[in-house]
């Protein structure tokens, strides 16, 4: 049991002295997503949560807002990610949104400017959980044929490129 | 059957791969830190493995490899499920690589890609540049990972029985629709020399 509080303290102390916030953009090259999307996020220990957006928000034919929590287990250079990603896309009658998961990877790249900046690869799996919106029939995930498991299933390879600062 | 169909077996094999590739990334590096590729240490090194993307500029799984003299690299990416898939698109890199600063390099190359067109083949020829920067080494330092962010614009294309057409005869809109981004992930085996 005194071990047991022990690696709490050492573990929440850990969490206390390495909390930082973060902020930056996140480019891909794949059309999954907006190419430049823009994301915020609060790290504390090995966890981190953040927010990844479109840079004009309702403003095109497709918008994503993602939710995404990274931990690294047992190293600072790779990390997992998992994470939920809301896309509306604007059909005729409105808009329908897609709810997605998202799982995946992400490693550390050489940082820039004397530090400042900490750029990051990221790859992630993604698969739609479920569509509804605007009058349409809601269709949860399925592999019933073809066409589902290709608008389910995809890959994506993106780049961050992040500012932080401890608090 | 869906599972017979190659275009679902070949999405789900490129997701599984991937999702293998980012366990095996993390568990690995997790349970022996390498931040820096063996390979990389050497003055001189060899080096060969996979290269992955998932836009469609080219194949998504193609097979590349090179030798490093110092800061410089020469690299070449061969397409094998490209030759292979004769009504698919090929695709063949080749490209140096400079290291600058911060282990951060510059990379220029030249693409030439393959596509099927009316019976025949056009290839069109794709100057391409950008960056290029390593990811922590997994498999205890044996296998590097690296990433690459390029640029690419398709300078002119030509064919058997097809016209020759230039980025110099093309108007600004189509010039602009033959240029693309991509980003790309390499796992290689390297060994010093």
């Amino acid at each position: 049991m005194r071990a047991i509080v022990i690696a709490v303290i050492a573990l929440a102390a850990d969490a206390r002295a390495d909390r930082a916030w973060t902020a930056g953009v996140q480019l891909s090259s794949d059309s999954d997503t907006q190419e430049a999307r823009v994301g915020a996020g609060v790290r504390s220990g090995i966890w981190k949560l953040g927010l990844v957006f479109d840079v004009q928000p309702m403003g095109g034919d497709s918008d994503d807002i993602d939710l995404v929590l990274e931990v690294r287990p047992g190293a600072e250079s790779w990390g997992l990610i998992g994470g939920w990603r809301t896309c509306g896309i604007r059909i005729e009658q409105g808009r329908q949104w897609q709810e997605q998961l998202l799982l995946g990877a992400v490693g550390n790249l050489p940082r820039l400017l004397d530090g400042r900046i900490a750029p990051s690869f990221g790859v992630e799996a993604v698969s739609t959980i479920v569509r509804h919106g605007d009058g349409l029939e809601t269709d949860w995930v399925s592999f019933a044929s073809t066409r589902h498991i290709e608008d389910t299933l995809s890959l994506s390879m993106f780049v961050r490129l992040g500012y932080g600062a401890a608090f | 059957m869906i599972s017979g169909c190659p275009v679902v077996e070949q999405r789900k094999g490129w997701v599984v791969k991937g999702l293998v590739l980012a366990v095996a990334c993390v568990a690995v590096a997790s349970s022996a830190r390498a931040d820096v590729a063996r390979g990389d240490l050497a003055e001189r090194a060899y080096f060969a493995g996979v290269v992955l993307r998932s836009d469609n500029s080219t194949q998504r799984t193609r097979v590349g490899g090179g030798v490093r003299f110092g800061r410089l690299s020469w690299n070449v990416v061969v397409d094998p499920f490209g030759y292979h898939a004769l009504s698919e698109q090929s695709d063949t890199d080749a490209f140096a690589e400079y290291e600058l600063a911060h282990r951060w390099s510059i990379l220029g190359g030249w693409r030439v890609t393959s596509a099927p067109v009316l019976g025949s083949r056009y290839r069109a020829h794709k100057p391409f540049v950008g960056v290029s920067a390593p990811l922590p080494a997994v498999l205890w330092g044996h296998v590097r990972m690296r990433l690459g962010c390029e640029l690419a614009v398709t300078a002119f294309k030509h064919g058997d029985h097809l016209p020759t057409v230039g980025v110099w005869n093309e108007p600004m809109s189509e010039t602009t629709d033959g240029v693309s981004w991509g980003i790309s992930l390499r796992a290689e085996l390297a060994r010093g020399f």
